[in-house]
């Protein structure tokens, strides 16, 4: 390490305590906000003292957000993915009714119909017009129409979802555990109100709602034996079984790629087809629309389908290319290529400056307030 | 050292020979170029100067595909940036939003990149204040998606079914205002892609024939997109940052929104390019400067 870099490091390490010291003051007089702002514009500062040169506080806030970004990595892949879309459907208990859950649906939904009892009267009243009319309209012997329950339970759904479903009127007569009754003066909020409100619902209507099941879905639990074939590959005996999940993904996403292609290329290949002959004698038109070609317009068309074969002709490795017509639409297609990639090139710098111009604004208008 | 290096190392060093002005032209230090480039950026970020605008038919385009959705359908947002590229994106964004606040047109978010999801939540919280649009009636997240290609072909049947809940809440979608009457995506008008990446093309490659979709990218993404809007399989583009400020424009023309980043960051940007080709010009000033004062000293 250079005398230079000693004196900036020690320079940086001095720094930390008034930044530590500015940080609390901010925090105090603005909250979370304003220390966001803080750390933010010097986290900007740092990493663009690379400009300068390569030095230890550009090296330490790399680091830093390194770090960061691969610990939010393992928090959201568990919060995001692994939490809600595999452990849950597995072990969560699941409090959203479905129509399998309703056991006898005869009884169910007669009680409902006729209001047998102050709950089923209440939850009744709570189902929408149409759905009422749905379940007004089974006269029996069988059970209702499959719309007609799925519309019922969705609605109970719902009710379930929308508050308590606890009313000492309603549930008047109903034999509720002692557990159920310390829930209730809990007064429980989100998936536990949801959770209280099954219950009573299993209670309520004895036999005839399904109890609260965990999510259930125990098949997903294949994925990990799955997932942990692949950490074969560090085996030279066993080393074929993580090709296993590989094969097995690729035979999914290659039926997929069929119809993948197919609505991607399809319209591109049908859309190069385009006429060449004007059929408007005028260089534009202001009334222009499907089947209208100007002489521009066909300009246009005869620069893309030149384009089109140039660059077609200059990928064709299957002879070699000797006749001097083919050589120098070779060379053309090559150059419109260079062309075209100039564009994108312009199109990167475009990106990067737009980056730098929102860093700059984050750093002098939202964090130094130094505008509006 | 040596006696004998000593004996032959020359007494005086020899003198040094004028760097010639094209030279230095040519080699500016490039800490000097950044300085500059900071300092100009700066200048117009403090004190903004407003950019004549002529607006791109492809933001056109899509914007009027939006303005025609109809009452009776929802627009499905799909955000997949991040605040890596909210220089361009952000101001997308918020411009198509404002448009369908406006326009009190229901939509749903949606990402195929976590924190992604996140960052669009930010905002469209803060923007439903500003025009009250209420949760679980005007508008909805559909939250993140782990696996783009299966979640097109399923809400392209069942949308209920493939999304089962949202992602603020935690309720069965049915449940919500919003979301009465809507059944798979033929129930959208358009699909609006905002995104740093290539996930335009999920959406090509599987969405439903009858659903529109616009795509907004960075501007290092957009020239490979516009062959497909050449085709028609994307109804419009906005090109980065000079698209923000297209969307902008079109939106305060038609006063279904106003000006924002879009606008303002487009001062800093033209004067950053301006920085860009003058040093062009000036590298190229110096190395034609050099090359004849070579051929001079060839011809002497």
């Amino acid at each position: 390490m250079k005398n230079t870099d000693r004196i900036i490091s020690m320079a940086g390490l001095i720094l930390v305590i008034p930044l530590v010291a500015i940080g609390i003051a901010i925090y105090h007089a603005k909250g979370e906000p304003g220390v966001t702002a803080l750390l933010g514009g010097l986290a900007t500062l740092a990493l663009y003292s690379i400009l300068y040169r390569e030095n230890p506080i550009y090296r330490f806030a790399e680091h830093v957000f390194l770090g960061l970004a691969a610990g939010y990595l393992v928090v959201m892949s568990w919060v995001s993915i692994l939490s809600t879309q595999w452990y849950d459907p597995i072990f969560k208990p699941e409090t959203t009714l479905v129509r399998a859950d309703i056991l006898k649906p005869m009884d169910f939904f007669a009680k409902l119909k006729t209001k047998a009892d102050p709950l089923s009267a209440a939850i009744s009243q709570g189902l929408t017009l149409e759905t009422r009319t749905k379940l007004d309209a089974w006269q029996g012997p069988d059970a209702p129409p499959v719309d007609t329950q799925n519309a019922v339970v969705d609605e109970i759904n719902g009710t379930i979802q929308s508050g308590p479903l606890y009313d000492p009127a309603t549930f008047q007569g109903v034999q509720l555990s002692r557990e159920i009754m310390r829930q209730i003066k809990r007064e429980p909020e989100g998936a536990n109100l949801e959770k209280l409100n099954r219950q009573l619902l299993v209670a309520a209507y004895p036999g005839q709602v399904d109890q609260i099941h965990a999510g259930g879905r125990w098949l997903w639990l294949w994925l990990v034996p799955l997932g942990l074939m692949g950490y074969f590959v560090f085996s030279r005996k066993h080393g074929w079984i993580s090709r296993v999940p590989l094969v097995l993904l690729s035979g999914f996403v290659a039926g997929q790629q069929f119809q993948a292609y197919a609505k991607q290329y399809l319209p591109q290949i049908r859309d190069s087809f385009k006429p060449l002959i004007p059929n408007v004698h005028t260089l534009s038109t202001s009334t222009p629309g499907p089947g209208v070609l100007t002489i521009s317009g066909a300009i246009n068309n005869l620069i893309f389908v030149f384009t089109l074969v140039a660059v077609v002709v200059y990928f064709l490795f299957a002879f070699e290319q000797k006749n001097r017509v083919v050589q120098r639409i070779a060379v053309s297609g090559r150059w419109l290529i260079m062309i075209g990639f100039g564009a994108i090139f312009g199109s990167t710098i475009m990106t990067r400056f737009a980056l730098l111009v929102d860093r700059m604004y984050f750093v002098l208008i939202e964090w130094l307030k130094l505008g509006h | 050292m040596s006696k004998n290096n000593q004996e032959t190392q020359p007494m005086t060093p020899p003198a040094k020979a004028p760097v010639h002005m094209g030279d230095r032209l040519q080699s500016i230090d490039r800490r000097i170029l950044w300085l500059i480039l900071l300092v100009v950026v700066s200048l117009f970020t403090v004190f903004p100067v407003t950019v004549l605008n002529a607006t791109d038919p492809r933001s056109k385009a899509l914007w009027k595909t939006i303005d025609e959705t109809p009452k009776s359908k929802m627009v499905l947002l799909s955000s997949d940036w991040s605040k890596g590229t909210r220089g361009e994106n952000q101001g997308q964004f918020v411009a198509v939003v404002r448009h369908l606040m406006t326009r009190r047109t229901r939509f749903a978010l949606s990402s195929f990149d976590a924190p992604s999801n996140e960052v669009a939540m930010t905002l469209l919280t803060g923007l439903a204040r500003e025009y009250g649009y209420k949760y679980g009636t005007d508008w909805i997240n559909f939250g993140y998606q782990a696996s783009p290609n299966n979640y097109v072909k399923g809400i392209n049947v069942d949308l209920i079914a493939t999304v089962r809940t949202d992602s603020v809440e935690h309720k069965p979608l049915q449940t919500f205002p919003v979301m009465q009457g809507v059944k798979s995506l033929d129930d959208f008008h358009i699909v609006v892609e905002f995104s740093a990446s290539a996930f335009h093309l999920t959406w090509i490659q599987f969405l439903s024939q009858d659903v529109k979709l616009g795509f907004c990218p960075t501007s290092v993404m957009a020239p490979e997109a516009l062959a497909y809007c050449a085709s028609g399989q994307l109804v419009g583009i906005l090109w980065g940052a000079k698209g923000a400020y297209d969307y902008e424009q079109l939106n305060e023309q038609a006063h279904t929104g106003k000006f924002g980043i879009g606008r303002r960051y487009m001062g800093p940007l033209s004067a950053a390019f301006a920085l860009v080709i003058l040093s062009i010009t000036i590298g190229n000033i110096g190395m034609f400067w050099s090359r004849s004062k070579a051929s001079e000293e060839a011809r002497q």
